[in-house]
């Protein structure tokens, strides 16, 4: 199986913005060119999310995001402020291939079997962004602003019970930092998750790639390193094909 | 109406974007209808992966596509199914127990064993296959959790070993191709291999 190199992209207004720890938001780039250059440069999909659609309670925009989706050709992942069937359609009709849920299920588990049931279980996959507090890992909604209460191994059994088939887990801590993974919170957890995992958090290297393989087979996705320049996919495949890491080349 | 020779077939589940950005970019011209009349003189039907089995079977009950679908590869015109719309070809499906596939091939959809592997398979395989004289050893994207399982292996191109499990990746039987994984999410090699079994 191969590795996926998934880059991240958050959006706020139409514009690909960078955080750190998901605060001080600034402007990095322009989302469709740096969605190009990735997908040239063999980006196995795209995580796209709108991260003030949930805060602000608005939908996100579907011309912005028909526009995006149009000369994808690979998966194409849209998360941000999805709270309804409706929301979910939209969102196919513009072209994506998967939506992801995090603030709505909140109060609201069985959405994940509702939309799995019409589109298909492969359709949805669960976001959770988590902050360490003393010894535990809580789960995070509105972009990191309101804290659910919930410890990350109740979540994940919550959602896996609910029928997720796919999980991106990020780091609110170690995001932008670009300082390694949080590897005690994968050590923690990647026994928990019986579906695909993708790991967001703090990439910046291929060795916390290597790293983060020899846990388990967990695929990654990176935001700041590439929006930044500080790597590019096609380096960082070839550095991990060194490594003998499986990747699509 | 406008007649077209390449129908995908619509669904409610409407998510095949990545289909028609993809018959765009090779510069075909498709409808994306469920028409019965247009569906039975079109050409070429792509039969597209979303939903589930259930659903789909129900679909295809209510909307009388069934018997149109059944008869257009029975008399060996061209249909090409994607995921699921490979997959309803067969008996039935351990995804929906009480619903019963098209039944135009032996075999039975079976879920996929996690003994080894994660559960659903999400992502890119390499395959080394050859269809309509045209090569290809690429990556294809997969992302299901059920496959088939049939006693006739001779009209099975492409197999993928992942964990315990054997699954069929590419089906070719008289004028019907069926693929596991999604070509329209394959990038350039998928849409080479769409581009190569419509113009054919």
């Amino acid at each position: 199986m191969t590795l996926r190199i998934i880059p991240k992209l958050e959006i706020k207004n139409k514009n690909l913005i960078k955080g750190i720890c998901f605060e001080g938001l600034r402007v990095v780039g322009d989302p469709k060119e740096r969605i190009k250059k990735y997908i040239d440069d063999l980006a196995d999909e795209i995580f796209l999310i709108d991260v003030v659609a949930s805060l602000y309670s608005r939908e996100i925009d579907y011309n912005f995001i028909t526009n995006i989706c149009k000369n994808c050709h690979i998966p194409i992942t849209i998360s941000g402020g999805i709270r309804e069937l409706s929301i979910v359609d939209k969102i196919f009709q513009c072209g994506a291939s998967k939506i992801s849920l995090n603030s709505f299920i909140f109060d609201n588990e069985k959405i994940i079997q509702t939309i799995g049931n019409i589109y298909g279980q492969q359709a949805v996959v669960v976001n959770i962004e988590v902050r360490k507090i003393d010894s535990d890992y809580f789960v995070f909604y509105n972009y990191g602003r309101e804290n659910s209460n919930i410890k990350i191994e109740d979540w994940i059994q919550k959602v896996q019970e609910n029928g997720a088939g796919e999980i991106i887990l990020t780091s609110i801590d170690n995001d932008g930092l670009q300082n390694g993974f949080d590897y005690k919170l994968i050590e923690k957890i990647s026994k928990l998750i019986q579906v695909p995992l993708i790991f967001s958090g703090g990439f910046s290297s291929y060795l916390d790639i290597v790293k983060l393989n020899k846990i388990d087979n967990i695929d990654v996705a990176i935001a700041s390193s590439l929006h930044l320049d500080e790597i590019s996919i096609l380096k960082l495949k070839s550095q991990l094909v060194k490594e003998n890491i499986d990747v699509r080349v | 109406m406008l007649e077209s020779n390449l129908i995908i077939l619509k669904y409610k589940a409407g998510n095949y974007g990545a289909l028609s950005s993809a018959l765009k970019k090779l510069k075909y011209d498709f409808l994306i209808s469920n028409d019965l009349n247009l569906i039975e003189k079109s050409k070429t039907i792509i039969l597209p992966g979303v939903g589930n089995f259930g659903s789909f079977s129900k679909y295809l009950n209510e909307s009388k596509l069934r018997n149109i679908i059944s008869e257009k590869i029975n008399n060996g015109h061209k249909v090409i199914g994607i995921c699921l719309g490979f997959q309803i070809l067969f008996e039935k499906s351990e995804e929906s127990p009480h619903e019963k596939g098209l039944s135009i091939f032996e075999g039975e959809i079976k879920k996929l064993s996690n003994q080894l592997v994660k559960t659903p398979n999400i992502g890119w395989h390499s395959l080394d296959f050859e269809i309509n004289q045209y090569k290809f050893t690429n990556y294809f994207y997969f992302n299901h959790s059920f496959f088939l399982k049939t006693k006739n292996m001779s009209n099975i191109l492409s197999s993928l070993k992942y964990g315990n499990n054997l699954i069929p990746a590419v089906y070719n039987k008289k004028n019907f191709y069926g693929f596991q994984f999604h070509p329209e999410l394959s990038y350039h090699t998928g849409l080479k291999l769409l581009d190569a079994i419509i113009k054919r």
